[in-house]
């Protein structure tokens, strides 16, 4: 394990990754505080697979999922938009934090948390590594399949509220994944009799078509108009009291280890991804920090940390299902299971064993990512603020831009734009009327690898196969974390319920309690 | 249970929509696999065995908040995705959707007839100007830096493919 470490460290620190990162850096500050902004950049990388190595491709997209989540706390704490949607705990008491003038002092403590979370992030997943290794020697075709199914249906299990809609879009995401050649079965399926699905549907007009375009028709159909007088204001205190803020979050260590430790467990379970981290952490820190019950969402700073700190441990926590079983634990992380499988390096026992250098460098990558990019983040988070605060319509057709680009050059037909174009429409709906839309972009991905997993272990065990002690002990193991993730979601809700009304912004910023019921 | 009659909304129609298409998507992969092996069918089979009793009572549940509204049924909210915004314009809304949609649309079309090269700079300019509000000056320079990224990264450093324009088709 050592030489792979060494051997990870000299390949990362040679000039293409090195470039491929420096690149991407102010990209990646930028994107971190736009809806789904940080996908461009993935969906471009993803169709230049055939032209970049794989040290640059995948290092420069977890690079860039790492600096996102570093400055999205950014405009959630000044101007109470949550970039994204990892930001939204970050609001409740960030955003009435700045309102009271204490803006650097929150801004400090969440730049402390981030990149002590990100660090631990990054140190759980290298302990992990020996540990699956040993794991998967008792894992055989059945339980990779069912870990497989777990991957696709999970998301939808732990959307509270929600289930119904993400069953079926995860189905939905499966039959799309069986459209084209099977390798298993050896014939063309469900091709609408059109040559160009014989293939299957490209992964890259698929994402921009269900992310993309939905994220940049938002962005201009809410037109947000942000009040330049407040804005002003707002970033001349966020110059204040930083160093101040970083002290705070220091006397709160042990609530930062906690809440980036449910990060890093929430990442880990497949499927689930960061996107409930936060809240879990947020609602984790409100019952059992002193008096929170009382002072969350009215501008308490711990409800800054335990959003954050979750928020960025949970990168390292994604990636390990994602190399250890192939199983993402988000829509990125399926995007760079999608590239892993391109370049011939196959999740799983390869990953740990032929490729365990390169998989140590991925740590180096999310660790590297905190470090460089805190400081930055630090120095000139007035100017990000100022970016996040371009008008949509000059933002919007850029995006759109590049993205068609993306899809285009991915095989380079036009029919992918039609795809975009259809896959549009129903991400659109799909965003319109609450339905998850990760499943989709993870069951296409898995849907290759399910099929032949479940062919073997057909053919290997049978009906036996559900008898397998290993195969009982994952779905024992699945029905218990789901339950508890999905209690512990719901109860992160209900803190967030309580709490909406102490976050409704003022004059020019956007209606966030309006927001928050279009989740539903 | 306070039960109340009420109008069929945008909402629930298109929400019907979607779970249609998606209907029609699971009937016809049912319909094509009754001609497919074996090992053809066994991830179908479950994307629609799993799928369809959740489909069904999808269905059921948007009916019946079609035409009655429930007074005591508790809405819970999702977090895993964020919902589009929605503030106090909704006429503005519904015309920016749409004008971003047709002007997507006007992209591809153009892309289509005359090529990646012409139409993404003066559609990028174009919107920026008249719908972004940005000055002459400054939108034309955003194209033209679009221009140099297009011909810049994909042309000379990645010897990229393009799509042969209709247009010059038609000119040959």
């Amino acid at each position: 394990m050592l030489d792979a470490a060494i051997s990870g460290a000299q390949q990362l620190f040679t000039l293409g990754p090195i470039l491929g990162m420096l690149i991407v850096l102010p990209i990646a500050l930028i994107s971190g505080i736009m809806p789904g902004g940080g996908l461009p950049v993935t969906v471009v990388v993803l169709s230049m697979v055939g032209f970049l190595d794989p040290w640059v491709a995948i290092t420069v997209v977890v690079f860039q999922a790492a600096a996102n989540d570093i400055t999205e706390p950014v405009p959630a704490i000044l101007m109470g938009i949550p970039g994204a949607r990892s930001a939204q705990a970050t609001i409740l008491d960030g955003y009435p934090m700045a309102r009271q003038g204490l803006a650097g002092i929150a801004l400090g403590a969440s730049y402390t948390t981030t990149l002590i979370g990100g660090l631990i992030g990054a140190v759980a997943l290298l302990i992990s590594l020996p540990i699956a290794r040993h794991v998967l020697q008792y894992f055989g075709s059945s339980e990779f399949f069912l870990l497989s199914l777990i991957g696709i249906l999970a998301v939808a299990i732990v959307s509270a509220g929600a289930i119904a809609k993400g069953l079926v879009t995860g189905a939905f995401g499966l039959a799309i994944a069986t459209i084209g050649y099977s390798p298993v079965a050896g014939v063309v399926r469900t091709d609408f009799g059109l040559p160009y699905l014989y293939e299957g549907i490209p992964l890259v007009p698929i994402i921009i078509g269900l992310f993309a375009l939905p994220e940049a028709i938002d962005l201009v159909v809410g037109n947000t108009p942000i009040a330049t007088k407040r804005l002003e204001t707002m970033l001349r205190e966020s110059r204040k009291d930083v160093l101040r803020g970083m002290a705070i979050a220091f006397k709160h260590k042990w609530l930062i280890f906690r809440s980036s430790l449910i990060g890093v467990f929430i990442g880990m379970l497949p499927g689930v991804g960061g996107s409930v981290a936060h809240w879990i952490a947020y609602a984790h820190a409100r019952q059992t920090e002193e008096g929170a019950l009382e002072t969350f969402g009215h501008g308490d700073v711990r409800g800054v940390i335990a959003a954050d700190s979750a928020n960025n441990s949970v990168d390292g926590g994604v990636l390990i299902p994602t190399l250890v079983f192939g199983i993402p634990g988000s829509g990125s992380m399926a995007i760079v299971l999608a590239m892993l499988i391109i370049y011939g390096m196959n999740p799983g026992p390869q990953m740990l064993n032929q490729h365990l250098d390169f998989t140590i460098s991925l740590v180096y990558t999310i660790a590297l990512a905190n470090i460089v990019v805190v400081p930055i983040v630090l120095a000139f988070s007035p100017l990000i603020v100022r970016i996040a605060a371009i008008p949509p319509n000059t933002l919007a057709p850029v995006v759109i831009g590049i993205v068609t680009i993306a899809a285009f050059q991915a095989t380079t037909t036009l029919t992918d734009l039609v795809i975009v174009l259809g896959f549009g429409v129903l991400g659109v709906f799909m965003k319109r009327y609450g339905w998850p839309r990760p499943p989709i972009l993870i069951a296409v991905v898995l849907g290759n690898i399910l099929e032949k997993y479940l062919w073997l272990s057909t053919q290997t065990y049978g009906w036996s196969m559900l008898a397998r002690p290993q195969f009982v002990i994952i779905l024992i193991g699945t029905v218990v974390v789901m339950t508890w993730t999905y209690r512990a979601q719901r109860k992160a809700q209900q803190a967030a319920s309580i709490m909406e009304p102490d976050v409704m912004p003022d004059e020019g910023a956007p209606d966030i309690a309006a927001k928050m019921n279009s989740e539903r | 249970m306070t039960v109340e009659r009420k109008a069929v909304s945008l909402e629930i129609i298109g929400e019907m929509i979607l779970l249609s298409a998606v209907a029609g998507f699971f009937i016809y992969i049912g319909v094509s696999a009754l001609n497919w092996q074996f090992s053809a069918i066994l991830t179908p089979a479950i994307a629609i065995v799993i799928g369809t009793p959740f489909l069904i009572w999808r269905i059921i549940h948007v009916i019946r908040m079609g035409f009655w509204v429930h007074n005591t049924e508790v809405t819970q909210s999702q977090i895993m995705d964020i919902g589009f915004r929605v503030g106090q314009d909704r006429k503005g809304e519904r015309q920016r959707f749409i004008r971003i949609f047709v002007a997507i649309g006007v992209l591809y079309a153009g892309i289509w007839i005359l090529g990646f090269h012409i139409t993404l700079p003066l559609w990028i300019f174009g919107y920026m100007y008249w719908f972004g509000k940005v000055r002459f000056v400054w939108a034309a320079l955003i194209g033209l830096m679009f221009l140099g990224f297009i011909v810049g990264i994909y042309d000379m450093l990645l010897g990229a493919y393009w799509n042969e324009p209709l247009l010059f088709e038609w000119l040959k």
